[in-house]
């Protein structure tokens, strides 16, 4: 499904690497083309192979990616960052997140016992990666995965974090949880269940704290875009926050002065240059 | 507009939550908004309390469905004594192992489709295999049952779990793969590619899933308009013709009547 080019959406996480059915999904070309059909023109993507394996030749795969920028569709990397490697996670940390071609560090469950990102997990990550003032994305595929992630939030203020996966199956127990801290954000990925977005909505008052995401190629991003599209409740204004609004806020990418809201936690940062700008 | 053709819808509930906006009514407003002709139906009673008066319902449902688009479909739940004497007039079966929490491999279940075969049922199967393994254990009972129906391969979530089904799928021509938890870039695309066309069905969980999105992931395969309405419909059409209704005789000739 293709929105045409009347709509513009921020796919704030995707992966970076093939599988079986998207054999091209580590070619910049391919996966632009990809996202292109289906109407992203903006899109965050986080190394497969750092996240299960190799977090060294991951993001540096994703550096070469992402580095150049591109006209047609911005892809934009997140830097997986395990808590366990600290002094590569540094390392890398100095060496690309000065630049705007990296939005922010993204954290995952251990990938062979699944055991969720915690607040003492991260204690160390956090104190090496305060200085670079950008928002930082955790997986969080379950409720329990959502409830250390909200716990994070509350444990450090300052800090904007996004949780992708949004509870998965739990989703509604999942909202619930995230609902309280405001420096947590949730993207739209997971289920596909309309009720999921409609449960949202109203359990966070509004979409002032969603965010499209979708996890491709796992989940292609036209089903994530159909399930929004088929929320009765949401007003075009609404929708236009959740695709690109609220990520072009979180992530800096309009001017501070062009908001219109109260401005972020962390508002008065530097800014970077406008998503549009040639 | 292609014909489309949903072969798994739902009505009722999902407990423990409100049934709102999940009765027959709802599901046909839905099936009309996105032009979807016709769909195969259960209730949530059957695959969460009781089979049998879960079926009932479905039935119910569909015969007072005055369009016809509403067809009933039935859960076969190897758990309850008998399962097979509750699937009378339905178009479809249902084996839903991970929804309903029992194994795959299942003696009930072995038991239950010999039951079937030896009543020369050959009412098409749906067979939810979510899991690694879960195709390959049905295609092995399957096989040593003697089961003569079509089966879709519903539920077929993942990389891994995609390989499974179509190298399943390969071994048979009766044996599809349906698209409703395939939501993977590509991965559509890449069961009709392995397969054929011809063997991959459209389905969308609906309305428990977003049958935007379900429709939007086949649209989006590249198939071309014609395999696009095999997907859609032509093959499910020629399933579901291919087994007549369950008659309350085959559940006699059961020996459960």
């Amino acid at each position: 499904m293709s929105n045409g080019n009347s709509l513009t959406v921020i796919d704030v996480h995707c992966g970076w690497g093939r599988t079986v059915a998207a054999r091209g999904w580590e070619d910049p070309a391919q996966v632009r083309a990809a996202l292109t059909a289906r109407g992203i023109r903006t899109a965050f993507v986080a190394s497969d192979l750092a996240r299960r394996y190799d977090p060294i030749a991951g993001n540096e795969a994703v550096a070469a990616a992402v580095m150049q920028e591109n006209a047609d569709v911005d892809l934009r990397g997140w830097l997986v960052v395990h808590p366990s490697r600290m002094h590569d996670a540094n390392e890398q940390m100095r060496r690309y997140l000065f630049s705007d071609r990296f939005v922010g560090i993204a954290l995952y469950p251990d990938p062979i016992t699944e055991y969720p990102v915690t607040s003492r997990d991260i204690a160390e990550v956090i104190a090496s990666y305060r200085r670079y003032s950008k928002p930082i994305l955790i997986e969080t595929p379950s409720a329990a995965a959502m409830a250390e992630a909200a716990q994070i939030a509350q444990d450090y203020i300052g800090l904007r974090f996004i949780a992708t996966g949004m509870g998965g199956d739990e989703w509604r127990e999942a909202v619930l949880m995230a609902a309280k801290p405001l420096n947590l954000f949730l993207d739209i990925s997971g289920s596909l269940s309309t009720e999921k977005l409609e449960h949202a909505l109203t359990v966070l008052g509004g979409p002032r704290k969603l965010l499209f995401g979708s996890g491709a190629p796992d989940t292609d991003p036209a089903a994530v875009l159909g399930m929004l599209f088929d929320v009765p409740m949401l007003s075009p204004e609404d929708r236009a926050r959740i695709l690109h609004g609220n990520a072009e806020r979180l992530f800096r990418l309009i001017d501070v002065e062009d908001e219109e809201e109260a401005p972020h936690p962390n508002a008065g940062g530097p800014s970077l240059r406008p998503l549009n700008a040639a | 507009m292609p014909d489309i053709l949903d072969l798994f819808t739902l009505i009722g509930p999902v407990p423990p939550h409100a049934p709102t906006g999940s009765g027959p009514q709802e599901l046909r407003e839905l099936l009309t908004r996105y032009g979807v002709s016709g769909a195969v139906t259960i209730s949530t009673r059957s695959i969460y309390y009781d089979a049998a008066t879960g079926n009932e319902e479905a039935r119910t449902v569909c015969a007072s469905d005055g369009g016809g688009a509403l067809l009933p479909g039935a859960v076969l739940d190897p758990r309850q004594p008998r399962p097979e004497t509750t699937i009378t007039g339905s178009r479809l079966l249902y084996l839903m192992p991970t929804t309903q929490g029992w194994p795959t491999a299942f003696a009930p279940v072995d038991l239950l489709l010999r039951h079937l075969a030896a009543a020369n049922v050959s009412i098409p199967l749906w067979w939810e295999v979510h899991g690694c393994g879960d195709a390959t254990a049905a295609a092995n009972l399957l096989r040593a049952a003697n089961y003569t129906g079509a089966v879709i391969l519903g539920g077929v979530t993942g990389s891994a779990g995609l390989v499974e089904a179509i190298t399943v799928a390969g071994t048979s021509d009766r044996i599809f793969i349906a698209t409703d938890s395939l939501r993977g870039v590509g991965q559509v695309e890449l069961a009709a590619r392995a397969l054929g066309p011809q063997r991959v069905v459209f389905a969308s969980g609906a309305p428990a899933v977003s049958l935007r999105s379900a429709l939007a992931l086949v649209r989006l395969a590249n198939l071309g308009p014609e395999n696009e309405e095999m997907v859609f419909s032509g093959n499910a059409r020629r399933i579901l013709g291919s087994g007549s209704p369950a008659t309350a005789t085959a559940a006699a000739a059961a020996g459960v009547a």
